[in-house]
């Protein structure tokens, strides 16, 4: 399987918000693995010039710790899919999609207002939080931490 | 394999595993991952006091600045 082409063939009155988590999450996900690209399910902002990715499982705030961050003037990289490379002088995070998705309880919390459009992530509803273009790094950037949100796998 | 890719490895598997919802596989990978990982400057957070704060977020933020870049 190459993943050359993705076909989306939607019912009529489908949800394009619904669509796009979709296509940008799990199917984005899966196409750069086939591509050869190592990919993280995660979050990541700009810290002091580095890359941090934030894991974890779904529902353990990594959106949230992400607009925390980007309240204290780190902008944003990615949104639940961290794409990376390699190069020479290390690994890089590729930017993403320039929206963050968030809970009400969160878009509350940072004063945000509640209004964009709104989609069933596997674990809660969210909703999508458009980043303004200073908010949002669109280019790579040196990968320098990750971080992992939420309890030791014990399995 | 390096760090970095010992990890995406892992994560390679949560993406095909959505499908046939292996979450407990996944995480049982994630944990040799993050033994594999150690040069990749992993740091393991816990949960957060509370959704959003902002203490725990000060206390994130200091710490990722107290250490050198790294990978």
């Amino acid at each position: 399987m190459s993943c050359a082409r993705i076909t989306v063939a939607p019912h009529a009155g489908a949800d394009r918000w619904k669509l796009a988590n979709l296509l940008l999450g799990a199917v984005t996900g899966v196409t750069l693995m086939q591509r050869s690209v190592p990919t993280l399910h995660g979050c990541a902002v700009e810290v002091d010039g580095s890359a941090v990715v934030m894991c974890g499982p779904s529902g353990a705030g990594k959106s949230t710790l992400a607009m925390l961050l980007h309240r204290r003037g780190c902008r944003i990289l990615d949104d639940n899919i961290v794409p990376l490379r390699r190069t020479p002088a290390g690994w890089e995070a590729l930017p993403g999609s320039g929206f963050l998705r968030l809970t009400k309880e969160t878009m509350t919390l940072v004063r945000q207002s509640v209004g964009g459009p709104a989609f069933a992530s596997p674990s809660v509803l969210k909703h999508v939080h458009v980043l303004d273009d200073d908010a949002r790094l669109a280019s790579p950037l040196r990968l320098g931490r990750v971080l992992w949100i939420g309890p030791v796998p014990t399995c | 394999m390096s760090p970095v890719e010992a990890v995406a490895a892992v994560e390679r598997q949560w993406f095909f595993g959505q499908a046939a919802r292996g979450l407990g596989l996944r995480e049982m990978q994630f944990r040799v991952a993050l033994d594999l990982a150690s040069g990749l400057q992993v740091m393991h957070l816990g949960h957060p006091p509370s959704l959003g704060s902002e203490a725990w977020t000060d206390a994130v933020l200091a710490a990722l600045r107290a250490l050198p870049p790294h990978v």
